[in-house]
């Protein structure tokens, strides 16, 4: 017999964690609220039979935000056999709240105290116990990220499931909200599912809308019900809605009192705390950030005495691919007679546009390697609450900075992240500026131009990510002073997490998640695009006859990039090179590192001992080289995150208006980049003039009034600390 | 023909080795579209929203 067992929870009280303990499963764990959108499904080890559904984490049964639907559509029309909910036991009062909630729906329900070990570091008790006899339900303890506990609380909801039996509803409300729910749950009675007659009568009493929408109660039953609520409200003096959550916090507090004994002081300061004072301090906040983002791009790109990533991707490149590879296949190959175009088409093309791409693996390891760790540890969820105070001034939400934190691995999940933002106009927004944050995919752009043109400077890849960072904050303010984007920011509350020791399963994991998506990618997508490059870059007319050309300037590659160049030339890089880069970009961004492989070659550059990139180097200058990193950056993204972008977008002039905007925007902002940065070596022209009167009108929708809104907006950013 | 293929070996065995890597990444991007997946640089495994795409 199947058996589902639902995982309902507040968000980051380690469900997913626990998920993958029981089922054996690899899903993303993020240290911040909001990582499960969706629902997720797994079979519990050991028992095939028995369904494991990981549920977003919520804080209550409304439907006010996605997560909240999502899990609430799932516990009520699907009813799984029992639910295991997790509870945070350093945060016990405000998951129990939830949890009375799930207890009324009428599921069999066990609810799993996690996290425990810090609980009783902390010095706290909880009597279990009497936790579950208050509670009318079967009461375990866990710690999940250690593995302790998760095994058997699964096996009491199973059992629990089996039971088909569920606790008793404990006396949660006062006896006229008691009064006034049994009035409804007799009016409702045949309308609604008998088992959770409780929780829609609730739901009801609360004037919940969806629930409203759902019942189709007629007039004169509304009419009815609705006489009882406001008879109640009288007698209380406060909403429906208010009553019910009053009571519930009322009830909590009695049920905490009783059984849960704290040992820390009211308001003596957590380790969390304390650091918290510092990191997420109004003035320190920022430089910290900086300086952090700084050595982690350092470490994983900077040059070569400090960085672990720099010095084996120069092995890579140089010794792996150059020498070993490409030297020694390319004479093995004619040394056993095989044609010249296939020995070209392997070693110029495919060996050459993998190879370019591969070389980049050790940096975006140790990157993501550094950037996992912050994550973990609970730093990157602060950023979230840094950046929400910084986008606030301007009418932004840092909820926004959440689906940019994700898109650091890749911008497709992070473009699908801002699903979470239920602000239409705040969504769009984010949609259109996530892609503006460094993906994994751009990192071989940013460590060939540091490596090749600028001696391997760790500020180069820094200044990439604040580049991206910059830029959502400068579109987010020119273009909430558009009639399309106007409007308050959405509220964002969000919990930070306690820090912790980071996770080296979970560490490793995201790590290698990452890196061996990029090394497939570079065998499917690179190496098929490389040998389309090859032929192209390979082939041409010369004297009116087809065929393999010497010089691949004049080749078909070249002809096409020509047409395209002179739109890059106002950017510095207006060579057919550089237009092709480009545009293959758009397949795949690992692309332009794997067209600059098949079009300036490995192999040659090896075979004369020069360093691998320093052709490269040779057609572009610092500020060229800069210039076409920061038009990379910035302008649409790959294919992938363009069909992610239609898809949350789902309207074609939504699409074409987000990719329209990025691209424009990066073409904007590099030629201001490389016009005015030409003014330092002396030269004045047409296009600095361009450049100049561009930089003003940024400049003045940058500070014009924002005619849609009256009073700038300074409310500072909510966060709730968890203790 | 023999003479021209024993002459040529080295290359035929080796275009012919390209050719079905060529025809195996095909394939395999094909599939991987049809499956609505890889198109991302992530990876569905450690995606987020990977339930958006595969509920199952």
């Amino acid at each position: 017999m199947r058996i589902t067992i639902a995982l309902a929870g507040n968000p980051n009280s380690g469900k997913t964690t626990l998920f993958n303990d029981l089922t054996g499963s690899s899903q993303y764990v993020g240290n911040w609220p909001g990582v499960t959108v969706e629902k997720k499904e797994g079979r519990l080890k050991g028992h095939k039979d028995v369904v494991i559904q990981d549920l977003p984490g919520i804080y209550s049964l409304s439907p006010y935000t996605l997560e909240e639907v999502v899990a609430r559509s799932y516990l009520v029309k699907e009813r799984p056999d029992a639910i295991l909910n997790i509870v945070d036991g350093t945060n016990i009062e405000r998951n129990l709240y939830l949890t009375t909630q799930l207890i009324e729906l009428g599921i069999p329900v066990v609810v799993a105290i996690n996290m425990m070990d810090l609980v009783r570091k902390n010095g706290d008790k909880i009597d279990i116990v009497k936790l579950g006899q208050e509670l009318g339900c079967q009461v375990v303890e866990m710690s999940a990220l250690k593995g302790q506990g998760s095994m058997e609380a699964a096996k009491a909801a199973v059992a629990a499931a089996q039971e088909k039996k569920a606790g008793e509803h404990p006396h949660v409300f006062t006896g006229s909200v008691e009064h006034a729910i049994a009035h409804i749950e007799e009016s409702i009675s045949g309308k609604v599912d008998d088992a959770s007659l409780r929780w829609h009568a609730i739901k009801l009493f609360e004037r919940d809308e969806k629930e409203l929408e759902e019942v189709q109660l007629d007039p004169a039953l509304k009419a009815h019900i609705e006489a009882h609520i406001a008879d109640c409200e009288k007698e209380l003096d406060d909403d429906a809605e208010s009553i019910i959550t009053n009571q519930r916090y009322a009830y909590i507090s009695r049920v905490v009192e009783r059984s849960v004994r704290k040992k820390a002081a009211k308001h003596a300061l957590t380790v969390s705390d304390k650091i918290d004072r510092i990191v997420t301090n109004r003035i320190l906040a920022l430089p910290i950030f900086v300086v952090v983002m700084w050595a982690v791009y350092t470490i994983a790109m900077g040059g070569t005495p400090v960085s672990i990533g720099t010095m084996a991707t120069d092995w890579t490149n140089d010794v792996l691919v150059g020498e070993w590879i490409c030297g020694n296949l390319g004479a093995w190959m004619e040394s056993i007679g095989c044609a010249p175009w296939l020995t070209g088409l392997v070693v110029d093309g495919i060996v050459a546009g993998v190879g370019a791409v591969i070389g980049f693996v050790p940096q975006m390891l140790v990157l993501f390697f550094l950037l996992s760790i912050l994550e973990d540890v609970g730093y990157m969820a602060r950023i979230a609450f840094i950046m929400d105070r910084i986008f606030r001034r301007f009418g932004l939400s840092g909820k926004s900075f959440i689906p940019m934190l994700v898109a650091t691995g890749c911008g497709v999940p992070g473009i699908m992240a801002s699903r979470t933002i239920e602000n239409d106009r705040d969504r769009k927004m984010t949609i259109m500026t996530t892609g503006f944050i460094p993906c994994g995919a751009k990192m071989p752009i940013i460590g060939l131009f540091a490596g090749a043109l600028f001696g391997g400077s760790g500020w180069i890849a820094t200044s990439a990510y604040f580049i991206g960072v910059a830029a959502v904050i400068v579109s987010g303010i020119i273009l909430k002073k558009t009639k399309l984007f106007a409007g308050d920011p959405a509220p964002f509350v969000m919990e930070l997490p306690a820090y912790h020791i980071p996770s080296a399963k979970n560490v490793l994991h995201a790590t290698w998640e990452r890196g061996w998506s990029f090394i497939k990618r570079a065998g499917t997508v690179i190496l098929a695009s490389s040998v389309v490059l090859w032929f192209l870059q390979g082939f041409g007319f010369v004297d009116g006859v087809f065929g393999m050309v010497e010089d691949n300037n004049t080749s078909l590659l070249a002809s096409i990039g020509n047409v395209v160049a002179p739109i890059f030339a106002p950017l510095g890089f207006g060579t057919w090179q550089g237009a092709v880069a480009t545009f293959t970009g758009l397949i795949a961004k690992e692309n332009v590192v794997s067209t600059f492989g098949v079009l300036y070659g490995f192999a040659e550059v090896a075979e004369d001992g020069a360093e691998i990139w320093s052709l490269l180097a040779g057609d572009f200058t610092a500020l060229t080289a800069y210039s076409f990193m920061i038009f990379n950056l910035l302008c649409a993204p790959c294919f992938a995150a363009m069909g992610a972008i239609k898809r949350e977008m789902n309207n074609a002039k939504w699409t074409w208006i987000a990719i329209g905007y990025m691209c424009g925007f990066a073409y904007v902002v590099a030629m201001i980049v490389y016009q005015l940065g030409m003014l330092f070596s002396g030269h004045f022209g047409v296009g600095t003039v361009v450049a100049l009167l561009l930089l003003a009108g940024l400049i003045y929708l940058l500070l014009r009034k924002n005619k849609y809104q009256d009073a700038p907006l300074k409310a500072p950013a909510r966060s709730v600390a968890a203790r | 023909m023999l003479a021209y293929l024993a002459q040529n070996l080295p290359t035929l065995i080796g275009a012919a080795i390209v050719l079905a890597v060529l025809a195996l990444v095909t394939v395999k991007m094909v599939r991987d579209h049809r499956a609505h997946k890889g198109g991302c640089g992530c990876g569905c495994d450690g995606c987020p929203n990977a339930g958006a795409c595969h509920p199952k």
